[in-house]
């Protein structure tokens, strides 16, 4: 499923989620991406693999609503940062973040491969 | 780190912690394309002074008595061409110029590069034969590069005789609010106007609690409450006792800090969280009532209701 800010889709129960290089995220554009993924999710709870490479800017609404509202039904947050500027994005929606837990890897393998663990 | 380019970028952020210090917060500082430690101390440093403006206006919310009010920040008056004839002298000296420097010198200059090109598109769009109006938000960008972003309030008027069109850009800002002489006798006016019973009397109770209690402790039992919504709220002694005080202290704390009480919280952010998964989720309407802590149906159905004037099942047909 792909949209003006992000690409995502289900694999091995779970829900791989990348934003799109070079974007700027602002309060709609928010929204609209969290609307496509409850439809995607149907309403069951993912664990999601979220990709931040290349996200150059998230306005401070848009952080609000992701980290509160636009965080239901998350199992698990695994995010992809490999920049300062992504990790500090990570650090702060981090502190943000009450409704799952949420961890940081370098790329997409050791995330895919941490979230591939058994449990 | 030590070419040019960095350099300036560490000058900005720079001059932006001086501004913060000086108790400014209006500035922002400009991003750029990398993805280095320094754009991530430029992000940390514009999102701290979004933060701290934002803790500012709600402390002014709260604490009435000395509030805040709008004042012109800024006022251009342009020429039907856009080129800037006359601005109030604050424009200098917020935007960092010499006086008299600006008058001549077109108005799209002092915007930052966005900002740049949505207004040379509103000039030409624009009718130019009535008067209209329009907010917007514009950044300008002052001398030494720092962003300060501004709603913007223009005006045209059209030609009039001889007098060639004209642009009226304006822009507010909030500022902490100085008793003055008019606010003494506003003040002394209401006073005796709640004496002769003309006004509701003020609370008794105006104590802010907030002051001596620590903010983090109250953060504390919030997100308690979140992390427990399906839950009994825990009694007051027992939410005081997670914010290490006492029951009088978290409750005008909780109430002052939030807007409301406890148990109003909780029912607020279940109803919020209810009102998403009906939205967005196929679980039966009971179910999400469940999980969000109501135990009967038709009392989730009323308060649903009551808050957001229709009924669960009203928003999922709509959200089909």
């Amino acid at each position: 499923m792909e949209t003006e800010l992000a690409t995502m889709w289900l694999e091995d129960e779970i829900l791989f989620f990348i934003w799109k290089e070079g974007i700027s995220i602002d309060l709609s554009g928010a929204k609209k991406t969290v609307a496509r993924r409850m439809v995607l999710q149907q309403g069951k709870p993912y664990r999601i693999l979220c990709n931040i490479n290349g996200v150059r800017h998230i306005e401070k609404e848009a952080w609000h609503f992701l980290s509160g509202e636009g965080a239901e039904l998350v199992e698990e947050l695994v995010l992809v940062a490999a920049t300062p500027l992504e990790r500090v994005f990570f650090k702060y929606i981090s502190n943000r973040m009450r409704s799952a837990p949420i961890k940081m890897f370098p790329n997409m393998e050791t995330a895919r491969l941490y979230l591939s663990r058994p449990r | 780190m030590d070419n040019l380019e960095n350099k300036k970028r560490l000058e900005h952020i720079y001059n932006q912690l001086v501004h913060i210090a000086n108790g400014n917060f209006s500035y922002q500082i400009e991003r750029t394309d990398q993805n280095d430690a320094l754009e991530a101390l430029t992000f940390l440093v514009n999102s701290t002074t979004e933060e701290l403006r934002d803790a500012f206006l709600h402390q002014g919310f709260i604490k009435l008595h000395n509030s805040y009010e709008m004042v012109v920040q800024l006022y251009f008056e342009l020429d039907n061409k856009g080129q800037i004839l006359r601005t109030n002298p604050k424009v200098e000296a917020l935007l960092n110029f010499k006086e008299g420097t600006l008058n001549g010198c077109p108005f799209a200059q002092f915007l930052e590069k966005r900002s740049q090109r949505g207004w040379k598109k509103l000039l030409k769009a624009a009718p130019k034969d009535k008067i209209w109006e329009l907010t917007l938000e514009l950044s300008f960008s002052e001398r030494s590069g720092l962003l300060l972003p501004a709603h913007c309030h223009v005006i045209y008027f059209p030609e009039h005789r001889e007098k060639n069109g004209t642009f009226m850009v304006t822009c507010f800002e909030l500022v902490k609010y100085n008793g003055t002489d008019q606010g003494f006798l506003q003040k002394k006016l209401k006073k005796q106007l709640q004496a002769h019973g003309l006004l509701p009397r003020p609370e008794k109770t105006e104590t802010h609690i907030l002051h001596a209690m620590d903010m983090e402790n109250l953060r504390k039992a919030e997100r308690y409450i979140m992390d427990n919504l399906d839950m009994p709220l825990p009694s007051i002694r027992e939410l005081a006792h997670i914010c290490n005080t006492n029951e009088y202290k978290f409750k005008k704390g909780f109430k002052e800090l939030f807007g409301m009480t406890a148990f109003q919280y909780q029912k607020h952010e279940r109803l919020r969280k209810a009102h998403i998964l009906i939205e967005h989720s196929n679980k039966t309407i009971l179910a999400i009532a469940r999980t969000v802590g109501f135990k009967k149906g038709n009392h989730f159905t009323r308060e649903f209701k009551k808050r957001y004037g229709y009924t669960p099942s009203q928003l999922r047909k709509r959200s089909k």
